[in-house]
């Protein structure tokens, strides 16, 4: 049993997903008012649902999709987070993807660790608010000027989206997720200082996370939101 | 007759509990949320213990309305969370957790499948549309001991005598004439006007969580929107509200 001294969550996430992005936001803030350290960790959504045979489940009841979609303004606005979905979801979810993005952000994760999360938002931003797309290595390198990353350095990430390891390191942070339990997004793992491992899914437990870490609940903090821009 | 003496001769012959309810209706209430619940489902638990409590505090109708959760599923093709392996396994885990926060004795049953499918839940809910209509002052304690039994004291509750056993242990008046009424197709009837009209608004699980506010009408499915609702109606969200718990 390893004791350390602070409480680390790991945040796994596919920026196809609304509730990740909630939960993304939300972590964001909480991490300047808990006594916490936060990994950001990109996952491929899809091949964690087809792992824990949990594709599908939208569809079967399309009133649950319905839901979600009727329950998305209520979330973001709670927490300030502009938020629109894709006018053809079927389309940018299922059909465009988002493989190179969490490609892209695994290397960034390996090489520029404080890029993560600004590349994370703008692609959330791009997808999930201004219907643009995230797609292709040419949308790695909008969002790497927008963010601040050098040309050079952006092209030579992007060239490095379809190689081996990039694709194994990815893999492998899915399969970390799987071995936790996770069939879904975002997932939640908080590691508590006597060495346990606390999981959780969505972007609603953060009540039942702050209670077991000995931190309040904060809210919104929708004061301490960025620029969406 | 004077005002005052002719209040005081109708007052002396109201009950306590009218009386309370009087008093509550005089309190402006910001918001309504109506509550679909079923027993058989832990999460309604929780959003039923959280929301009684919450009623104490914020400046709330709360309104109990037992549906039925598997004419729900048939209605609408969804199908139970346990169905997908790994969700089952986080749903156990979950519910510990939510046991820890909310101080809600959650024991899951022996063999889950057989109270909450086979068995299922259709006697207790006609029950609870009973209770509803002619012992409303009931429900709560109703709903929560069957709760007790199937989410923690893993007692059967889909029998008569089950019912009775509950009906015994709340104090609930004239219990074989209510029990009685689960056969009556009133009540039937009114068990499924109540899941059609779940159905309607959107429900396709439990709990179903109505807020009308502000001329507006936001559903919410879960027990974990109590951030996003308090935010709705201008109250706070401080937690668990462990000393308001009747358990």
């Amino acid at each position: 049993m390893s004791l350390a001294s602070k409480v680390r969550i790991d945040y796994f996430f596919d920026v196809l997903s609304p509730y990740a992005w909630i939960g993304f936001e939300a972590l964001s803030r909480y991490q300047t008012v808990w006594n916490v350290d936060v990994r950001w960790r990109p996952f491929f959504l899809f091949g964690v649902l087809k792992k824990a045979e949990n594709v599908g489940q939208l569809l079967q009841a399309p009133c649950k999709a319905q839901y979600m979609f009727a329950e998305l303004p209520s979330l973001s606005a709670y927490y300030g987070i502009p938020l629109n979905a894709p006018p053809d979801p079927h389309e940018a979810i299922i059909k465009k993807g988002s493989i190179s993005a969490l490609r892209f952000l695994t290397i960034l994760n390996e090489e520029k660790v404080d890029m993560v999360v600004p590349a994370a938002r703008e692609m959330w931003l791009r997808r999930w608010s201004r219907n643009e797309d995230i797609h292709l290595g040419e949308h790695m390198l909008q969002i790497s000027r927008k963010i601040g990353i050098p040309f050079k350095e952006a092209d030579d990430m992007v060239a490095r989206i379809a190689h081996p390891d990039t694709k194994a390191r990815l893999t492998e942070t899915g399969n970390e997720a799987i071995e936790s339990g996770a069939f879904g997004a975002p997932w939640i793992n908080v590691h508590t200082t006597d060495g346990k491992m606390h999981s959780f899914w969505g972007s609603d437990r953060f009540h039942i996370i702050a209670h077991l870490i000995g931190e309040k609940f904060p809210g919104h903090m929708r004061d301490k939101a960025p620029k969406y821009d | 007759m004077s005002i005052w003496r002719s209040g005081t001769f109708q007052y002396s012959f109201i009950d306590a509990s009218s009386r309370r309810r009087r008093r509550q209706k005089a309190m402006t209430k910001r918001a309504t949320i109506s509550l679909f619940f079923d027993v058989v489902s832990p999460y309604a638990w929780i959003g039923f213990e959280s929301l009684t409590r919450y009623r104490t505090v914020w400046p709330i109708e709360l309104k109990l309305r037992p549906y039925y959760l598997g004419g729900v599923m048939r209605a609408t093709g969804n199908k139970p969370p346990m169905l997908v392996p790994a969700k089952g396994m986080q749903m156990a885990k979950d519910l510990d957790y939510q046991k820890k926060y909310w101080g809600i004795p959650l024991n899951a049953p022996s063999d889950p499948f057989n109270s909450m499918i086979t068995k299922g839940t259709l006697l207790p809910q006609r029950f609870l549309t009973a209770v509803n209509e002619d012992a409303p002052d009931f429900l709560e304690a109703a709903a929560r001991e069957l709760w007790m039994r199937i989410w923690s004291r893993d007692e059967p509750i889909d029998t008569i005598d089950n019912l009775k056993e509950v009906a015994k242990k709340i104090g609930l008046p004239d219990a074989d004439k209510i029990i009685g009424r689960c056969n009556d197709e009133k009540v039937k009837q009114k068990l499924t006007d109540t899941t059609q009209e779940a159905v309607a608004s959107g429900a396709f699980g439990a709990p179903w969580i109505v807020l009308d506010v502000d001329g507006k009408q936001h559903c919410f499915w879960g027990s974990d929107r109590l951030h996003i609702i308090a935010d709705l109606i201008g109250e706070q969200f401080p937690g668990p509200l462990l000393e308001k718990s009747k358990l």
